[in-house]
């Protein structure tokens, strides 16, 4: 049998490596002794026995041990094969009976680019329609795409010009808006939807030049900071949603508005005009969400920036203010696992080299003046 | 076995904190240095503003 080894092994800084499995679609950032292991452990010419013995020999690490570390491996490339009998995304999906008819139809605009929507439902409306309103425009019948989502039993649907290209589980709606915004951005920017690299669960600033990814766990402040950053000038390329693009290796600007939760409202309010803006209510918590539209005239915006620097962000009233370089596999941590990377190999390098040429920081803060300095410096550079 | 949606719902709601406890598995390789798997998700999301919330409930 042949044993599963890493398709790609690269080192992301002086201490840690990256492998890449490709029955999986699995990173694994390790210390480089470690990954010495697993590829000693990958080699048919090892067997148990001989892998014990090499790591007596060269590691000094004693039998009980060695064996413990075989044991290890063995569990996770079984993961790992056993990962690969699952599908990663669903490409065809099979016939579905279509409603005769939208009560809701919405036309909306994107640079030269006029998109009609129909919605079958007051609250599937309310899932997709918010974070776009602002690009709403009169409808005049004619669209260079559309898009229609529906409800059937406790399926959600996405139709892009009458194909079916997502259905998820209702409670899983985060996912159908996700596929929503990849399919809105490909055709926005006429993309080829197969060469999408990845989407970050990240929001992007950009200085017209360049852009900066902003990471953190949810609650962090990111949609927050971003709407400071708005307000001082910079262009919000991306809110929550940020696609990599393979051919120009460019983040590509996501038209929602960003979203602030209502903790931010007032502090925001006096350096952003949204006393107006409609306050929605979302999930069983009531959680109350403003949508921010851009202050920049959309049109007049550049569609896709290069990025270099990736800050994770944390709002910390009591910890002080600092931004210091972050390990490289600290920054993976939060990045993969809330990211959709795409499995294709190619895909997974280009990943890879990409992200090793990004400089990666953390941004403790609690005083916004210092945030905003911060940022000034690392687009100045 | 169940659809590929439910298994796909189920690896997703896995956290990064879960992620890393799960590493304690890996004990062996943990003492000589980092050793941390990471899953991306399987397809594109935004993230819920409410998580766990279903509207249509």
């Amino acid at each position: 049998m042949t044993k599963v080894s890493p398709k790609f092994i690269q080192n992301i800084n002086d201490d840690n490596v990256i492998l890449w499995f490709n029955e999986s679609n699995k990173y694994v950032v390790t210390s480089d002794i470690n990954s010495k292991l697993i590829q000693l452990y990958t080699n048919p010419d090892y067997g148990r026995d001989s892998f014990v013995s090499y790591l007596k020999e060269h590691f000094q690490i004693d039998s009980e041990n060695g064996n413990a570390i075989y044991e290890n491996i063995a569990d996770f490339i079984e993961e790992t094969t056993y990962a690969s009998s699952e599908s990663h995304t669903t490409t065809t999906f099979p016939k579905v009976e279509t409603p005769s008819h939208y009560p809701i139809l919405n036309y909306y605009s994107f640079y030269d680019k006029k998109i009609r929507i129909r919605y079958e439902s007051d609250i599937i409306k309310s899932l997709f329609h918010p974070q776009i309103a602002h690009h709403s425009i009169d409808g005049d019948q004619k669209f260079d795409t559309s898009f229609d989502i529906f409800k059937k039993s406790d399926d959600l649907y996405l139709l892009r010009d009458g194909d079916c290209v997502g259905k998820f589980k209702t409670e899983s709606f985060h996912f159908l808006q996700g596929k929503f915004a990849l399919e809105l951005t490909n055709s926005i920017h006429n993309k080829n939807i197969d060469q999408w690299i990845a989407t970050f669960h990240a929001s992007t600033i950009s200085n017209g030049k360049e852009s900066i990814m902003i990471i953190g766990d949810s609650g962090n402040g990111k949609s927050t900071l971003s709407a400071l950053l708005m307000a001082k000038g910079y262009d919000i390329l991306c809110d929550d949603f940020t696609p990599l693009y393979e051919n120009d290796m460019l983040l590509y600007r996501y038209p929602a508005a960003t979203s602030i939760k209502k903790g931010a409202f007032d502090m925001l309010q006096s350096h952003l005009d949204i006393e107006d803006l409609i306050t929605h209510t979302n999930g069983p918590k009531k959680v109350n969400i403003k949508y921010v539209p851009p202050v920049l005239k959309y049109n007049s915006l550049k569609s896709a920036f290069p990025c270099h620097h990736i800050v994770y962000v944390k709002y910390d009233k009591d910890n002080g203010n600092a931004l210091n370089k972050m390990p490289k596999d600290k920054i993976l941590e939060t990045l993969i696992p809330d990211s959709w990377i795409s499995p294709n190999e190619r895909h997974a390098l280009k990943f890879i080299n990409w992200f090793k040429e990004t400089n990666c920081h953390k941004l403790t803060y609690s005083n916004n003046d210092f945030a905003l300095s911060k940022f000034e410096e690392l687009f100045n550079g | 076995m169940n659809s590929k949606m439910k298994n796909t719902n189920k690896q997703d709601q896995i956290t990064r904190k879960e992620a890393l406890k799960k590493m304690g598995k890996y004990a062996a390789l943990t003492a000589i240095g980092t050793f941390i798997v990471l899953n991306p998700k399987k397809a594109q999301a935004t993230s819920p503003p409410d998580p766990g919330g279903n509207p249509f409930d």
